[in-house]
């Protein structure tokens, strides 16, 4: 035998299909199960490595290994943008260990996993989005201690995320939270959208697509169900609100609805264009 | 608009992935032997084979060759490598005391029995940079083997077993027993932890800590942050058999032997309440690792603290923060663009600064 | 061509797809595979997609000991006494109350608890006569659950009446349907 055949485990030993083994996917499935039925809540499972660094979407990438269907066809986005490099490097690895197609087109897309944007147009029944979370615990923002936050999220004791949130409005007039927004989760749980913007916010509640949230490096995964209530905490007196994009417009198509990248140019002025780069083409064409 | 090019990101990530290879692979210079990297730089491919969590030094040796020398980067490579591997059988419990010795050394007592054995190691020489060793001709290689093995050995001389000093103290009620309540270890690799985490936990998400990490932790304890005052009762360096149960016979069989560092620490007596004896901490780790399982005694012990008064005696500040592949890969993720979070942060950061100056 | 083995794994993604979808929209129905015509077979392509030796199962009455025993063999599940197991099979007709005796989890980790996989005869959208609200439900579904009676139902309501504890549902029939009722959801009506 050849010494590379020997150190990757004899010649006719081939990774599985989907690359995880089997303990691996099923410890994910039963967590994803556990997570559908306690929408907002975190299932602790045992996260495998990736061969991605830790940080870099292993919770995004195992739940989608753990689901992939051959018949899929797979958008990967970063900040909204199929192109971006380390998207192109998860797309890269789901075709080479699952074979299946993949692309930029939200419609077209069976499954999506995304850090960090939820695309701009309405997902339907028939898929998936798969979000990579960096921060599954939306208390760890007023606790550090996991043993902690998780008792908080026994008894439902919010009281400091509340006021966390009202000193906000007192000190600054506004809530400084800008993306990674909390919201209510079927009326019980607080739950960490992961770093969405606010603009995305909106987009999770009683939608008809399901949600998936993998945490690789914290362990940690959840889902929002469709046509589940998904509240971002508020005031009476002091709503919610999304980026204000008020009077700009994205510099390539022209859309006023879409969330904005700004991009500075050398002389100091601003121009914007559509952070949902497959969107912002689709308008174009 | 550089790395996120919407046409041509797919390309670039080619090129400099070629470039990387390129760089790793050096100019000129002869491919680096695994045996070459194996034998000579051993104690960074025991590193890697702990903080990895898998014993392999072949692939050990290959993973610190693709990862250029990084330990943090090999350790990863290895880690998600194990990943994909078949769970064969679980190993059988075995005693250290049938250790295959390399090295023993106890600094609570002058002597020991079994004696101290000071196998090898670099605590005696003078740190002055060898240049002697420039060249390393095989002839002087074979001059230092003559005079280690000339006739010097007798086996005779060797003891089968070793005692551990800390059962000897034992036997003489000198230390406390340390329950554990476990009936299975827990397995991290399969589970998450959760806290309070049993000592199977602990002691298994120190095994594949990350050696600076918890060397800052444990000196954090050992200079004053923390109270416990350690005496290491034992440090050995030995080859431990790996004992698994044929599943059709039912006979224990010796699998092979891995290499282990092991550490025992005493520490000052310090329960008012109870019957006044040394605590004690306990640190393994694959490989030649010995500031790693000094480390992992210290925090062993720090971590079972009645009540917690210094970041070291946290299990949870520990536990979350030793892991270096985790670590590591959260600290690099923030080269990733992260400019939708930073333009939400922007708008906040305007709206504020309207109602700061409609205040004002 | 893919080879045998790859095949059964592209398999066990397609029924996990299937049962993530059902668990997702409570009440509705679907189909695990085309061929099923038996209970063991439906189950059996349940449990490869779920079960391994990291979990463990249990029968809820002897009526489904021997089913649990094909399971367990065929997936390396360990078999566990019924209060502690996590995979709970029961014939809905000799269910016996199941859910008021299985796990629900703890306050801090109510996903330590037990899924009850009932094994029933055809399933359908419409005809119940509970109504089935909460996650994942837009409008009240009323699917039918043949053979559940009145005290299973009840065992089911009292098991998640401490939300988020509570015990997940699964009802199989014998052609490979599934409807699955997460303890998120909530029944209306005389139970």
């Amino acid at each position: 035998m050849l010494a590379g055949e020997w150190l990757s485990g004899g010649a006719g030993r081939k990774t599985t299909w989907g690359f995880l083994d089997d303990g691996a996917k099923k410890d994910v499935r039963r967590a994803l199960l556990k997570a559908v039925a306690i929408p907002g809540y975190q299932v602790p499972y045992g996260s495998r490595e990736m061969p991605l660094a830790r940080g870099w979407g292993t919770g995004g990438i195992q739940i989608t290994l753990s689901l992939l269907s051959p018949e899929d066809v797979v958008k990967v986005i970063d900040q909204g943008c199929d192109g971006s490099v380390n998207a192109v490097n998860i797309k890269k690895f789901y075709e080479r260990v699952g074979g299946v197609e993949t692309t930029t087109d939200t419609r077209e897309a069976t499954l999506i996993q995304t850090r960090h944007r939820i695309p701009e147009e309405r997902m339907d029944a028939g898929q998936i989005l798969v979000l990579q979370v960096p921060y599954p615990e939306a208390l760890r923002e007023v606790e550090p201690s996991e043993a902690n936050t998780r008792r908080m999220h026994a008894e439902a004791d919010y009281a400091r995320m509340w006021l966390h949130l009202y000193e906000d409005v007192v000190h600054y007039g506004e809530i400084r939270l800008a993306y990674r927004y909390p919201c209510t989760v079927n009326g019980r749980h607080v739950m960490d959208p992961s770093p969405i913007p606010r603009w995305d916010v909106p987009k999770l509640h009683m939608a008809d697509t399901l949600f998936l949230f993998g945490a690789g490096r914290e362990h940690r995964i959840y889902a929002v169900p469709p046509h589940t209530r998904v509240e971002p905490l508020e005031f009476e007196d002091h709503k919610f609100r999304v980026e204000d994009f008020h009077g700009k417009s994205c510099s390539r198509c022209g859309a006023t609805d879409t969330f904005l990248d700004e991009i500075l140019g050398p002389d100091g002025t601003r121009t914007f264009y559509c952070s949902d780069t497959g969107y912002c083409d689709k308008r174009r064409r | 608009m550089g790395y996120v090019a919407v046409q041509g990101g797919r390309e670039a990530i080619e090129r400099a992935c070629d470039l990387y290879e390129s760089s790793r692979s050096g100019r000129n210079s002869s491919p680096l032997g695994l045996d070459q990297i194996r034998e000579q730089l051993p104690l960074a491919v025991d590193r890697v084979m702990g903080e990895g969590g898998l014993y392999a030094p072949d692939h050990a040796a290959l993973s610190l060759r693709q990862a250029a020398g990084d330990t943090f980067e090999a350790s990863l490579l290895l880690r998600a490598h194990r990943a994909t591997l078949p769970r064969l059988a679980e190993s059988l419990d075995c005693s250290s005391s049938s250790m295959r010795m390399v090295r023993r050394i106890s600094s609570a007592f002058k002597d020991v029995p079994g004696g101290q054995v000071l196998g090898p190691t670099s605590d005696y020489t003078l740190r002055l940079l060898d240049f002697e060793i420039l060249e390393d001709p095989l002839a002087r290689r074979q001059l230092i083997r003559d005079r280690l093995f000339d006739g010097r050995i007798d086996e005779e001389e060797v003891p089968d077993e070793f005692p551990r000093v800390v059962e000897l103290l034992r036997a003489e009620g000198l230390v406390e027993d340390v329950e554990t309540g476990e009936d299975e270890p827990f397995d991290i690799t399969r589970r998450s932890l959760v806290y309070p985490a049993p000592r199977s936990a602990r002691l298994q998400a120190m095994a594949r800590g990350e050696t600076g990490g918890m060397l800052f932790l444990a000196y954090s304890s050992m200079r004053g942050y923390g109270h416990i005052h350690p005496t290491l009762a034992e440090l050995r360096v030995g080859y431990v058999p790996l004992l698994v149960r044929n599943p059709l016979t039912g006979e224990d069989v010796v699998a092979g032997e891995v290499l282990a560092t092991e550490a025992d620490v005493v520490s000052r007596f310090s329960d008012p309440e109870g019957q006044p004896r040394f605590h004690v901490g306990y640190g393994m780790c694959f490989g030649q690792n010995e500031v790693k399982a000094i480390s992992m005694g210290v925090l062993d012990r720090c971590m079972r603290a009645a009540t917690p008064s210094s970041p070291a005696e946290d299990q949870e500040f520990v536990l979350s923060h030793i892991d270096g592949i985790e670590s590591m890969g959260f600290s690099n993720h923030w080269k990733l663009p992260h400019y939708v979070d930073f333009l939400s942060d922007l708008d906040r950061l305007r709206k504020a600064q309207e109602v700061d100056r409609a205040r004002r | 061509m893919h080879n045998i083995a790859v095949m059964a794994t592209i398999e066990e993604h397609r029924v996990f797809r299937t049962i993530l979808q059902a668990v997702s929209r409570p009440g509705t129905v679907h189909r695990l595979a085309p061929t099923p015509t038996r209970h063991l077979e439906s189950l059996s392509l349940f449990a490869r997609a779920l079960l391994d030796p990291e979990t463990s199962v249990a029968a809820a009455s002897t009526g489904s000991v021997e089913l649990v025993t094909e399971i367990a063999k065929g997936t390396g599940c360990r078999i566990a006494s019924m209060d502690v197991a996590r995979w709970i099979v029961a014939y809905a007709t000799s269910a016996d109350g199941v859910c008021a005796k299985v796990s629900r989890g703890s306050p801090d980790y109510p996903d330590e608890s037990a899924s009850v996989v009932y094994l029933v005869e055809s399933l359908s959208e419409t005809g119940g006569d509970i109504g089935w609200s909460g996650p994942g439900i837009p409008v009240v579904r009323r699917p039918s659950i043949p053979g559940l009676d009145r005290n299973e139902w009840r065992s089911i309501r009292h098991a998640n009446s401490s939300y988020p504890l509570g015990v997940d549902c699964f009802f199989l029939d014998p052609q490979g349907r599934i409807v699955a009722l997460p303890r998120s959801t909530r029944l209306q009506g005389d139970v």
